[in-house]
């Protein structure tokens, strides 16, 4: 007993100050206060009261010197002063308000994100590879902390930097810096360019509760899903799959119908015509606002043509060919077209400098209608070089012979992939009509109805295994199949434009700026104190 | 606690009736210049590059582009020239002996600091008001965001008494001007570089000493976002520089 006595007597003080050091110290690297750092904190009191007890008298004589107990006392305020300035910080660092005082508040986060953050349910963690001296560094942890901010914890971030944690990059497949990962149970999505409007769509996707489902049509010698062979679907499905959508086969002869939970329906190169109940299907499907992507191969499938039409897409009975020695240099003949500009369009948003190739490929380009068809809008949106053409000489090319550029052949640059929109008419078919009207408007009753989209590839081959690989195509695959399926960007988010106030100066006025500035102004100042100076010294 | 306003006066007139305020507001305009003028003049090159061609796309925001960066320069360069100010104010005066004097006087030690940080303050908000002509050299030409302006400025002078403060309180503890200056600096540096260190830290750690920082805090103030954590850091920085200075005075009395 007396030996505690002792111990206590001599190092209660100095346990005490240990005790508070390792409670600090935890509150560091684990979460505000842990059952454990209580336990320390309350320690280190016990500790202290009883130290102190224990050397009252002496303590008491000490402070009885003058010095010793302005000193103590001052010590103590400045130390309570502390305290207050630490805990006044960490107050104002978790509960905070925010004022954006820039006029387009391009420094906040939109309400949409806010709504959508706000709103989390599950956990969702970003880890941004970064290096540690890049310039978007600081942007882009500046946006999350404003997620984060917004969350209210269920938004988390950490950066990493990928040159000091290899093995973290690698485990994520982070192949370029900048890379932003977010996960949120077990989906994960990668964002590449740290802006509020990827961030907040990749929120959508990870957070999204089931997976969307993509139906492929099969019955007409499609091209399958299942078959690893080069002409086999199996990566593009492999493809879907990890972008976290469900791909189901689906006999439409048999259904009749296009199942309700339908997020997209691939038609993949039919061989022969679908049947008109199967087609009834997609119209019903298309003017509910579905999504279609029909690849439709030339020679081949020729009802198509008539069908395509009905949405304004023009189906060339052709083949595209393509002289030009850019494919030669990939090993690839004239009869695939290679495609390097596109026109502007969310499935083509990030294309650009990206080239695809579309193996034997029939043009397909929106329809040259007189009059527009209602709420219907087809772009064409990749398009061959000027040196390529649609042969027309079909018969001739099965003979073996070489294409020929003819005036009857579509001339170059020849569309082969077309994106339609659909906006159903309130309280109308989707049918086209004969009477042009305006472009209905997105909002109103139309709005409520979801937009059909369909989009038409010249193409199969571009999608199955022996071409999916091929420079950018998998990338343009994946881009349709998410417009399609409405997850390109389902929160628009307008880019914050930093509002353009050029200045224009003449040479007199930027020199006027420059000498009233570096000299003037300084000088100014300088003569006054010179002045003042001499005044002074006359003075005396 | 009228007491300050005759101490307000005669450091003002130290200030102004010796040629330090004028060679540091010269020295202090020369150098924010060099953070202006060239900026200016290449942000109005980059328009007329982006008027021949409009498809560069630039965005071209002079609040942005100009202020922002001038406004957190500024406040860089306060590090070097705040303890210019400051180092004489307390260390001057015990090296004289007019500590004593000061002291004996009827004026409590709250009145004596208030009335030399706020003629300081005073020293460095009208130095402060000449850089305005910058934002308003730009609205010349063309249309800025005055809120942006607005809370930069705030930003600046509240760095600036975070700074002022922490310059009193190394200047009482010192008798040799030298020694408070160049404390102050070390003093100012040590904060201002904990910012670099934030960068390597993670989680919680990184976020105490990104708070800690004191330069960092302006980043905020500077793109036109008004931050309680920002105000709540320089103002209790202050206040608690202040309090320490108040203490190391109060120590004189009792220490003899």
């Amino acid at each position: 007993m007396t030996l505690l006595m002792t111990l206590l007597k001599r190092w209660g003080m100095w346990g005490a100050v240990l005790c508070l050091l390792g409670a600090g110290g935890l509150a560091l690297f684990a979460s505000w206060m842990t059952r454990l750092q209580w336990a320390l904190v309350i320690a280190a009191a016990v500790l202290f009261v009883a130290a102190a007890a224990l050397n009252w008298r002496e303590g008491a004589s000490l402070l009885g010197r003058r010095g010793m107990r302005h000193g103590a006392s001052a010590a103590l305020l400045v130390l309570m002063a502390l305290g207050v300035a630490v805990l006044a910080n960490a107050v104002s660092l978790r509960y905070n308000a925010r004022w954006d005082l820039t006029e387009n508040k391009r420094h906040s986060l939109s309400p949409q994100t806010v709504k959508l953050v706000r709103g989390l349910t599950a956990p969702v963690e970003v880890i941004s590879f970064f290096r540690s001296d890049m310039p978007g560094k600081r942007t882009a942890e500046d946006l999350l902390k404003q997620y984060a901010q917004a969350s209210g914890g269920k938004f988390t971030y950490r950066m990493e930097d990928p040159d000091r944690s290899p093995g973290l990059a690698r485990r994520y497949g982070v192949e370029s810096y900048g890379t932003l990962v977010m996960q949120s149970g077990d989906k994960s999505e990668k964002v590449l360019d740290a802006d509020e409007d990827r961030l907040t769509n990749a929120v959508v996707k990870v957070t999204r509760s089931g997976k969307p489902v993509i139906y492929v049509v099969k019955g007409h010698g499609e091209r399958d899903l299942s078959t690893a062979e080069r002409a086999g679907l199996s990566q593009a499905k492999e493809q879907m799959e990890k972008a976290n959508y469900t791909v189901k086969e689906l006999e439409l002869a048999r259904q009749a119908k296009v199942p309700a939970d339908a997020a997209v329906v691939i038609v993949p190169g039919p061989k022969t015509d679908l049947l008109p109940p199967e087609l009834a299907a997609l119209d019903a499907y298309l003017a509910q606002g579905g999504r279609v992507l029909f690849m439709a191969d030339p020679l081949q499938a020729d009802g198509l043509v008539k069908y395509l039409a009905k949405y304004g897409v023009a189906l060339g009975n052709d083949i595209v060919v393509e002289p030009s020695p850019i494919g030669q240099l990939f090993g690839v003949g004239p009869e695939v077209p290679i495609v390097t500009g596109y026109e502007q369009h969310p499935i083509t948003k990030d294309m650009a400098n990206v080239m695809t190739g579309f193996p034997v490929t029939r043009s397909v380009a929106p329809a040259k209608e007189e009059r527009p068809l209602e709420g219907i809008r087809a772009t064409a949106l990749a398009k061959t070089s000027r040196d390529s053409w649609g042969e027309t000489d079909l018969a001739g090319l099965r003979r073996g012979q070489p294409a020929r550029r003819d005036p009857a052949d579509t001339p170059g640059p020849v569309s082969v992939l077309t994106a339609v929109t659909i906006v159903p008419a309130p309280g109308a078919k989707t049918e086209p009509k004969a009477e042009p009207k305006a472009e209905p408007k997105t909002n109103g009753d139309a709005a409520k109805k979801p937009e059909g989209r369909l989009v038409v590839l010249g193409t199969s081959t571009f999608a199955a295994n022996q071409g999916l690989g091929f420079q950018g195509n998998r990338d343009l695959f994946l881009n349709i199949v998410s417009w399609l399926a409405g997850q390109e960007g389902e929160i628009a988010i307008r880019p914050k434009d930093t509002r353009q106030n050029p200045i224009f100066l003449t040479s007199a006025q930027s020199r006027t700026v420059l000498w009233l500035s570096i000299v003037i102004l300084p000088g100014a100042v300088m003569v006054c104190g010179i002045w003042l100076v001499v005044r002074r010294r006359r003075i005396n | 606690m009228r007491g300050w306003l005759p101490v307000f006066k005669k450091e003002m007139r130290l200030y102004f009736g010796s040629p330090v305020a004028y060679a540091v507001g010269t020295f202090f305009l020369f150098i924010a210049a060099f953070f202006f003028a060239p900026n200016f003049i290449q942000y109005a090159d980059v328009s007329m590059r982006a008027a021949m061609q409009p498809q560069m796309g630039q965005s071209l925001n002079a609040t942005e582009s100009i202020l922002r960066p001038l406004t957190y320069n500024m406040a860089v360069v306060l590090l070097f020239f705040i303890p210019m100010l400051t180092m004489r104010l307390f260390a001057e005066e015990k090296r004289s002996g007019t500590m004593e004097l000061l002291l004996t006087y009827p004026l409590r030690d709250g009145e004596i600091l208030a009335g030399k940080f706020l003629a300081a303050l005073s020293l460095y908000a009208s130095i402060l008001a000449l850089t305005l002509s910058y934002p308003i050299t730009v609205a010349w030409f063309t249309r800025i965001e005055w809120g942006a302006v607005l809370t930069g400025y705030l930003g600046l002078l509240l760095v600036g008494a975070a700074f002022l403060s922490i310059g009193l309180f190394v200047s009482s503890t010192t008798e040799n001007q030298i020694v408070a200056g160049f404390g102050t600096f070390g003093a100012l540096l040590t904060l201002w570089l904990l910012g670099w260190f934030a960068d390597s830290a993670q989680g919680t750690l990184r976020t105490v000493i990104q708070q800690a920082a004191i330069i960092e805090h302006m980043e905020s103030f500077a793109k036109g976002v008004l931050d309680t954590k920002d105000l709540v850091y320089y103002l209790s920085v202050t206040a608690f520089a202040l309090f320490l200075t108040l203490r190391s005075l109060e120590s004189k009395r009792w220490r003899g």
